[in-house]
């Protein structure tokens, strides 16, 4: 379980994250969507530890990730975006490095640690290389395979498929789903796609705020009816809501009539995602109400800022594309020509 | 003690990973051997110079040739301890593992000490050499090495803060340069200021005089103390520059 409250990162005044609070249970893989900037990255490393947050707090199944660091940290299987390892060392020293250093004792348990997490990355096959020598797509694998190394009780992975080809960008969305339910899984990705493929719930982020949150399904409905007019209008509101009930696709949202004073109210009207513009409804609502005898004072039509945050991302799959168009993938850019085999 | 030992087994490594180890050993000798060249030439020259003072105690911290590979390897083992992870974005993956910052600290500080020490081990190749030319006072020898080696503790100390507060090599090296340089420099203030009190303070501080002592047999307490309380005091500080250090990129 992680909570946090109110968490805010500022640099240099201007804040990275402002103020955000979620929760998330154990055993649920929870993907955090947004555009580049959007603040992904710094909540991640807040709820790594290695952030210190400007206001707020994070812990991870009740433990603060500032007052007690440690054991924090000690349950926390944490993948930068950058994907920081040792050139020098080979991929087997590597992990066995960050088995020990994570707490794993006796030659022979780390043995089997590293065994397990090269197996689960398909990294073995590079056990004897130096890191230096991989190429970008093993060298993202072997730091999930620090990830993964010490069985932590929740991962945090920035961007874990940033520089895989497709056909890994597909074994490793499979591993992560595999992992959850035992697992608490925390990724980030810019990838709308990705969030479809692996996580159960998704919070979106848009400058540094939660733009929206819940599972896909919940969002994707609220996005559909993300339109809404604000009316002001002079006279009855009743035969207003009524009016507003006749046309079809507009709903008075619940709660939204505000009588300001005898005779001038305002309301809201959510319109649902009709086909094509909205623009034809507004007029067919207008139209009823100066028909009706209602005065029209204003009329403004908002979109939610949600869609414009869907806009941003990147909607499409390249490991989807590519794999369905069967193109020969994996010898086309660097040194993998062993995966190319596996598919 | 786990996480310390696991650093420290993996940074010594690194240091022979790299060729710079390499470099700075060969360096050393040849310095060090060039060193003993020329005061065993002096001695054979003027026999008559001779008196207390041997070629051995020569070695140590008889001349500026002592003191200035120290001054420029200590910071030259230490620059890359922590700049290099901060470069390479692997600080950030070391301090989320559940480490504590002291750890680390003398995880990396340990072992750039051990190269310290490989480093000089072969110079005891002199006093077998001369052995053969005549009796070898084992005492001063063994409280010279242990002069030698408190200084190394003080000023790779030294060289480890450098490196937690700067980003690059170069910078971590010069930083580390500045501090251990100046730390020398302070000592020779004693040649410079004339009141007692004066004098007192900068013989307190003055490594060449130190060194002097140990190279002829004497261990000061109040020697070993200004060494050690020097590592302890910069080990101490550079766990406070992680702290801050950490979420800076």
């Amino acid at each position: 379980m992680i909570v946090a409250t109110e968490l805010t990162k500022t640099y240099a005044g201007r804040p990275a994250v402002d103020s955000i609070s979620f929760e998330i249970p154990k055993g649920e893989i929870v993907g955090f969507l947004g555009p580049n900037g959007a603040g992904k990255s710094t909540t991640l490393r807040m709820m790594s530890g290695f952030l210190p947050p400007t206001s707020g707090s994070i812990s991870i199944d009740g433990l603060d990730v500032q007052e007690s660091s440690l054991q924090a940290r000690a349950k926390i299987g944490y993948m930068p975006e950058s994907t920081p390892l040792y050139p020098e060392l080979r991929v087997r020293e590597f992990l066995a490095f960050r088995a020990e250093i994570k707490g794993i004792r006796g030659g022979a348990a780390r043995k089997r640690a590293v065994d397990r997490a090269m197996e689960l990355t398909q990294t073995a096959d590079r056990a004897k290389w130096l890191i230096g020598e991989l190429s970008k797509g093993y060298r993202q694998r072997v730091a999930l395979a620090d990830a993964l190394v010490a069985e932590p009780s929740v991962l945090i992975l920035d961007e874990p498929t940033a520089s895989l080809d497709p056909n890994q960008i597909i074994e490793v969305r499979e591993l992560i789903k595999s992992l959850g339910g035992e697992q608490t899984i925390v990724l980030s990705t810019h990838i709308l796609p990705e969030v479809e493929a692996m996580c159960g719930r998704v919070i979106i982020l848009r400058q540094g705020r939660v733009a929206a949150a819940g599972s896909l399904d919940e969002i994707q409905r609220s996005l559909s009816s993300s339109h809404s007019a604000s009316l002001t209008l002079r006279g009855d509101h009743a035969k207003a809501r009524e009016i507003v009930g006749e046309i079809q696709g507009l709903t008075v949202a619940t709660g939204d009539v505000v009588v300001r004073d005898e005779a001038v109210f305002s309301l809201t009207v959510s319109i649902e995602q009709a086909e094509g513009e909205i623009a034809p409804k507004i007029e067919q609502l207008v139209a009823a109400m100066v028909s009706a005898g209602l005065g029209v004072r204003e009329v403004s039509v908002e979109t939610r800022s949600l869609e414009d945050v869907f806009r941003e991302l990147t909607t499409t799959d390249r490991a989807l594309e590519e794999t369905a168009a069967e193109a020969p993938t994996s010898d086309a850019d660097d040194n993998e020509k062993s995966d190319g085999a596996t598919t | 003690m786990r996480v310390t030992w696991a650093i420290y087994k993996r940074e010594l490594a690194a240091h022979f990973y790299t060729p710079l180890a390499y470099v700075i050993l060969v360096v050393f000798l040849l310095w060090n051997g060039g060193t003993f060249l020329l005061l065993l030439q002096q001695f054979a020259a003027n026999p008559e110079i001779s008196g207390t003072r041997g070629p051995m105690q020569l070695l140590f911290g008889g001349s500026i040739l002592y003191f200035l590979p120290i001054l420029l390897f200590c910071p030259a083992l230490t620059m890359r301890a922590f700049a290099e992870e901060r470069r390479s974005g692997t600080f950030e993956s070391l301090m989320t593992a559940p480490v504590r910052d002291i750890e680390v600290v003398l995880g990396k500080y340990f072992s750039a000490l051990t190269v310290y020490v490989v480093l000089w081990a072969p110079t005891i190749l002199y006093a077998m050499v001369l052995r053969k030319f005549g009796p070898i006072d084992w005492g001063a020898l063994g409280a010279s090495y242990f002069g030698t080696f408190l200084l190394g503790a003080a000023l790779i100390s030294l060289g480890v803060l450098a490196s937690a507060m700067a980003r690059s090599q170069v910078t971590a090296f010069v930083l580390a340069f500045a501090l251990t340089s100046g730390l020398f420099l302070a000592g020779l203030g004693k040649y410079v200021f004339e009141s007692e009190a004066q004098q007192a303070f900068f013989s307190y501080l003055n490594q060449w005089e130190h060194m002097e002592e140990f190279a002829v047999g004497v261990v000061d307490s109040r020697r070993v103390f200004f060494y050690v309380s020097i590592a302890a005091v910069a080990l101490f500080q550079t766990t406070r520059v992680l702290q801050l250090r950490k979420g800076v990129q």
